[in-house]
């Protein structure tokens, strides 16, 4: 059994940016390994290490920089990793989740994984969307929001629980292959130290083009234009009580007397 | 013209987001000159058709397959109902569910997908507003071509009120077993203990800006004094700091008390989206640039270690 | 009856009765349990021998190592510490039994070496009477001491005594040693009766006392009765005691070689500068029981389960789930299982399939009471540090601390702030700092992480600029090139992160004109004082992953001066540079020893003498000095979470308020770390303390005197 984990490189935004033609100035931004990918990584290659699975490889759509963040997934333990880049990908300000699962489906099509493990969502832009849309377009099964999983590699099921809103989870079954993208907190990731990082540069790294998968630059060409993007107004109306901390508790302290939430 | 919104429903009752769809529906319908056309899926669909018929809707459809959610069947109904209606814009919401079939319909309707969208405008084609970055900055996005799917995030839109005199019908779906991949077994409350917080009147919610586990023995202290209800933000959810049953938000409860204190608590949509029902919001927060004040009625811009304990006591 | 008497030779028969068949047989027996005795202790050395090398040299100026360890040894020092008791016990026992050890080997010489070349005894006259005087007396005190050892064991039932490891085998030591004792002194006492009590028997005072007991104390024995028994008792005496010989390798007895030989090989400077790690990165730390190098082994052996490192744990009192004891004897009964043919088990991970728990070590505050209490020399923290690097190695880390690590990773520190708001806390100051990489100073003052971030400790930082101003020191900073020290996260087994701020922070001071490199965190002067000098930079010189280009050793010969503050403003004190009178504040003070500061480095003075200058009264709790008592956040506890109870704090604050002379008079407990700072401000709280007492900085005290003064002329 093989296990594909998705993973990207998202940027973080420090709290004092600026906005420069539709960009946060590059100074603003630190690169990290996507938090929900973090946990997808440890899912897989607890797979390998419980021997459900006999090889856990990531894959991800990045620029050379975010070779950092693949090495943190080798050094975590996954056995080898794709980089898949292309300057039509560089020149591109968004890709729509339709684009990226079109990248991601010609490297299953290459290593024809029988599960498929992405984060929920990516830091970043947000969108929620690659993992169910590469199951669409590669007719695996699926199921989004994952937060328990337990593979039953012999019956072809996974037993999964997806995390509803309001505290309540749905218990279901899914047919492998499958791709399922998965919930912060339904593990405890590990951590890749710098040695780790280190031995991890023995391990395979491709990077391939996308010519190398059968695609073209076109692929950039997405529906979605970025048009604008600014800092969102501060709307609050909100009373700001002002004072030291026993004035401003004293305030606050009389509204809820005054409220009569609290007797006291 | 038209849009085609899916209703949300889980356990016999429709869930709040599907009539702020409405309203969202109805917006974008009414500046691109198209109808609102409705879909419920499974469940009790006839009955969930009825109480879908506010103002503004033109049609519904009810599928009446199944009983709770399942994507393989929300996928192959709305694929019938885009047969026949040929819909210009799909509108779901940005659910835990919505994300489990709405990028799928979109990919094989082969319709441009934009999530997690809180604002709508239609100018010769769709424009969606969505943050990124941890709701740092704003986008606006436009949608190239005629069509599109589109997620929305639930609280953003009113829900669309008033009796509707929309056509229902309803829509017998051949849905295709074998092609159904995946079988809901059941559901389990994630939540454990007697906590209700949905039923609370006072909240006293906690987040990050509490650092250390050991720290909550502070705003215990003040809920016991209080009277308050302990709630929190996912990440002392996550730490495993406090149990699940106690976590406001989007994954948590959604709560509606008298008054909801936030406590180190940023403000996260995830974490908004739980409790803006409040009727009195209080923010404390040492960052007078957190988006919680956006949201508060009364605020304390002030660190939480100092302001707690001197508010403990003034009620000891 | 031989008569003996008759003959009148001051001296006593040996092998009374026993028969020249007995006799062979005596020496036979001997002989076997010599052979035992020593192919034992082979095989013990053999062990050690196939150990990894140790990566400090521990047997340079070898007769200087073993002449100290004697004086170590027989001075009984280590076993006096913290516990008079069983300084006593043990000092009497380990006198006793090297006394009667010495005196039998000297009546073996006369009897095999001297008396066969020369056919004379020198086992008579005054020398035989001076001889058994001491014999007599020592093994009395040896006695004394065994039962005072049986009487805190079973009787008091001490708890450090009984542990997960406390077995048969200890019962069976002391047990031996008492029947050894009582059958000597017996077996003298029949001799002497039997003899029909010579006359100058009676400076072998306990053996005559003996002897009038069996006669006359009611007992009745005669005595013919008496030679008859003499020679059973001398048999089962004889068997036992070469028993004992031949059982020492295979036992607890083992410790008389064992720990005597960790004493000679141990490392001055263990614990406060940890080995480094070799760049092989097919390198493991902790697989397997081959991991550990040959002292490490040495350690576990030399372990007499005496239970003051566990005593003394922080940890441990806090109910943190170490022991540092058992961890040490958990590694040796790991190995000894393995040798009987047990399955292999990981050392350390997380769940409860391990040898060492992951827990366990994250409990550890790398305090090193531990090993200042260890009367054998035990490096329990190289031993845990190995275990640290392999959970690192193996990525099981707290969740927390990961963050933390991520942030010295991403942004330079611990705090994952920017580096560029590094000395925002000097803002609030009524003068500008120089920048050290720009001008010439005398102080190139290294901040540290908490007093740059954190606003407790700010304020002290505040305090120390302000100080130093007062004294018209030219100091500066390093600005955003000063990052984490790295101590900590060497501690935890982050190496290479660790290797990374060295590197940058040497680099930078060698691009810096000043005099003496001055600390504010105690954490950060012991690892530029003992870890920075011994980072082998050339190692790294031709590494793309390090970002610096360094390629030295750093201040090898000691040249750059590198000072705790307190050491540095003790002389500015001394100068009389900050103009203090000695009775400005009239504060009653307390002083809690930073571990890094006192039993890494033994700076305990000049802190004490800057609270003193200002006049404050300074009362110790009785844990000071190398006694202190961790606050809890050493070794990463800073960033963890952990259900303890007490809290190392607020029991540090309990003392403070209850156990000093001046009872609950302390108003200010002092500190001199920004970790203790953090921990004790946490502790305040936590412990409901905050109407008792206040955490101040020794620098905060110093400032307030200072402006007392100014303000008062």
């Amino acid at each position: 059994m093989k296990v594909l984990v998705t993973v990207k490189e998202v940027a973080q935004v420090e709290d004092e940016f600026e906005i420069a033609d539709r960009e946060i100035a590059a100074q603003s931004l630190d690169y990290d390994l996507n938090e929900w990918d973090d946990y997808a990584i440890e899912e897989g290659v607890g797979m390998v290490e419980d021997g459900v699975a006999d090889e856990v490889v990531s894959v991800t759509v990045g620029p050379e920089r975010s070779e950092e963040t693949i090495r943190m997934a080798l050094a975590k333990g996954v056995d080898r990793a794709i980089r898949v880049w292309d300057d039509s990908l560089e020149a591109a300000e968004l890709l729509d989740p339709s684009a990226k699962a079109k990248i991601l489906e010609a490297v299953v099509e290459d290593e024809a994984p029988d599960l498929v493990l992405t984060g929920v969502q990516a830091d970043d832009d947000a969108f929620g969307a690659t993992g169910v849309t590469l199951a669409e377009r590669i007719g695996f099964q699926w199921a989004a929001v994952v937060n328990d999983l337990d593979l039953d590699a012999d019956a072809d099921v996974a037993h999964v629980h997806r995390e509803l809103e309001g505290g309540v989870d749905e218990v279901t079954d899914v047919e492998l292959p499958a791709v399922l993208t998965i919930q912060t907190g339904i593990n405890e990731p590990r951590y890749a130290s710098l040695r780790g990082i280190r031995q991890a540069q023995r391990k395979e790294l491709d990077v391939r083009g996308l010519d190398d998968l059968g695609l073209d630059g076109s692929i950039a060409d997405g529906p979605l234009t970025l048009t604008e993007m600014y800092e969102p107004e501060t709307e609050s109306d909100a009373t700001i009580w002002e004072g030291d901390a026993g004035e401003t508790a004293g305030n606050l302290a009389e509204y809820l007397r005054d409220r009569g939430v609290i007797d006291a | 013209m038209s849009v085609l919104a899916v209703a949300e429903h889980r356990n016999g009752e429709l869930r709040d987001v599907s009539f702020e769809l409405l309203t969202a529906g109805r917006e974008l319908a009414d500046a691109a000159g198209a109808d609102l056309h409705v879909a419920v899926i499974s469940g009790d669909a006839e009955a969930f058709a009825e109480e879908l018929n506010r103002e503004g809707v033109d049609a519904i459809h009810a599928v009446t397959y199944g009983d709770e959610f399942n994507h393989d069947v929300y996928v192959q109904a709305i694929e019938a109902l885009a047969a026949d209606l040929d819909p210009t814009f799909l509108l779901a919401p940005n659910s835990v569910n919505g994300l489990d079939y709405a990028p799928a319909i979109a990919e094989s309707l082969d319709l441009p997908l934009v999530t997690d969208v809180i604002d709508l405008a239609y100018d010769d084609g769709l424009v969606a507003t969505r943050e990124m970055y941890g709701s740092k900055v704003e986008t606006t996005i436009e949608v190239d071509g005629d069509r599109a799917a589109v997620t929305v995030r639930p609280t953003e839109w009113p829900p669309a009120e008033g009796l509707g005199d929309a056509e229902i019908g309803v829509v017998d779906v051949a849905i295709d077993e074998s092609a159904i991949g995946s079988t809901i077994t059941g559901f389990e409350e994630a939540a454990e203990g007697d906590v209700n917080l949905e039923d609370a009147e006072f909240i006293v919610s906690i987040g990050r800006g509490i650092e250390e586990e050991e720290n909550l023995e502070l705003i215990e202290e003040l809920c016991e004094v209080t009277g308050a209800t302990m709630g929190s933000s996912r990440p002392i959810v996550d730490n495993d700091w406090l149990p699940d049953n106690r976590q406001v938000g989007q994954s948590g409860a959604v709560v509606t008390p008298d008054v909801y204190i936030a406590i180190g608590i940023s403000g996260a949509v995830q974490h908004v989206a739980g409790m803006k029902g409040s009727d009195t919001i209080i923010a404390i927060n040492t960052d007078p640039n957190a988006p919680i004040f956006d949201i508060a009625d009364y605020g304390i811009v002030g660190d939480l270690f100092e302001v707690v304990p001197a508010l403990i006591e003034e009620f000891e | 009856m031989t008569l003996l008497a008759a003959t009148a030779e001051v001296t006593r028969p040996t092998f009374w009765n026993i028969g020249d068949v007995g006799k062979a047989i005596f020496y036979y027996l001997a002989a076997v349990a010599i052979l035992l005795f020593l192919f034992g202790v082979y095989a013990r050395f053999r062990t050690y021998a196939a150990g990894r090398d140790d990566p400090f040299s521990r047997l340079d100026a070898f007769p200087r190592r073993v002449i100290e360890a004697a004086r170590i040894a027989l001075s009984n020092e280590k076993n006096f510490d913290r516990d008079l008791y069983a300084g006593i016990m043990h000092a009497f026992i380990l006198w006793g039994f090297l006394t009667l050890l010495i005196g039998t080997t000297i009546l073996a010489i006369d009897m095999d070496l001297y008396g066969p070349l020369t056919g004379e005894s020198f086992w008579v006259g005054d020398f035989y009477l001076s001889y058994q005087l001491v014999m007599d007396a020592m093994g009395l005190l040896f006695t004394v001491g065994i039962g005072m050892a049986m009487y805190r064991r079973y009787w008091v039932r001490n708890h450090r005594l009984w542990g997960r490891h406390t077995s048969v085998e200890d019962d069976l030591f002391i047990w031996t040693l008492f029947v050894l004792a009582v059958g000597g002194f017996l077996l003298e006492g029949l001799g002497i009766l039997g003899r029909g009590f010579p006359e100058w028997e009676v400076v072998s005072f306990v053996g005559y006392f003996v002897a009038l007991v069996l006669h006359a104390g009611g007992l009745g024995l005669s005595p013919a009765g008496a030679e008859a028994l003499y020679p059973v008792v001398w048999w089962l005496h004889a068997v036992h005691a070469l028993a004992f010989v031949a059982a020492i390798p295979y036992a607890k007895p083992f410790h008389m070689l064992s720990s005597f030989a960790n004493v000679v090989t141990r490392d001055e400077k263990a614990g406060t500068r940890l080995p480094e790690v070799p760049t092989d990165l097919d390198h493991t730390f902790a697989e397997s029981v081959d991991d550990f190098t040959w002292r490490e082994t040495l350690d576990q052996d030399a372990c007499t389960k005496c239970g003051r490192c566990s005593a003394v744990c922080p940890a441990k009192a806090s109910s943190r789930p170490l022991d540092p004891r058992d961890v040490i004897l958990d590694l040796k009964a790991y190995r000894e299982s393995l040798a009987d043919g047990a399955e292999e088990k990981p050392i350390i991970a997380d769940g409860g399939t391990s040898v060492i728990d992951a827990e366990t070590m994250e409990s550890c505050m790398a305090c090193m009471a531990c090993m200042d209490a260890c009367p054998v020399e035990i490096e329990h923290l190289n031993s845990f540090t190995r275990l640290n690097r392999q959970l690192t190695d193996q990525g099981d880390v707290d969740a927390n601390v990961q963050d933390v690590l991520q942030n010295v990773q991403f942004d330079g520190n611990t705090f994952g702030e920017s580096q560029e708001s590094r000395a925002d806390w000097a803002d609030e100051l009524d003068f500008d700092l120089a920048d050290a990489r720009e001008t010439e100073v005398e102080y190139l003052w290294y901040v540290g992480d908490y007093p740059s971030y954190d606003d407790r400790n700010k304020q002290v930082a505040r305090s120390l600029a302000r100080l130093f101003d007062a004294a018209d020191v030219e100091f500066g900073i390093l600005f955003e090139d000063e990052k984490y020290d790295g101590n900590d996260i060497r501690r935890i087994g982050e190496e290479l992160l660790y290797v990374e701020l060295a590197g940058h922070h040497v680099e930078t001071f060698e691009d810096c004109a000043f005099e003496k490199v001055v600390c504010t965190d105690p954490h950060s002067y012991n690892t530029f004082e003992n870890e920075y000098p011994e980072v082998d930079f050339p190692e790294y010189a031709d590494d793309e992953f390090m970002p610096f280009e360094y390629d030295e050793f750093w201040n090898e010969d000691g040249d750059v001066d590198v000072l705790h503050w307190t050491q540095a403003v003790e002389e500015l004190v001394r100068d009389d540079r900050l103009g203090l009178s000695g009775n400005e504040l009239d504060y009653t003070v307390t002083y809690h020893d930073p571990c890094h500061l006192g039993r890494y480095n033994d700076e305990y003075e000049a802190p004490r003498e800057l609270i003193r200058a200002t006049g404050a009264s300074l009362h110790e709790m009785p844990r000071n000095r190398a006694d202190s008592f961790c606050c809890g956040g050493g070794g990463g506890g800073l960033w963890m979470d952990f259900d303890e109870e007490p809290k190392p704090s607020e029991e540090r604050l309990r003392e403070a308020l209850e156990d000093t002379d001046a009872g609950g008079a302390v108003e200010k407990f002092v500190v001199a770390c920004p970790m203790c700072m953090t921990m004790y401000e946490d502790g305040r709280k936590t412990g409901n303390f905050e109407d008792d007492i206040e955490i101040v900085d020794v620098a905060e005290l110093l400032i307030e005197a200072v402006e007392a003064n100014h303000g008062g002329s």
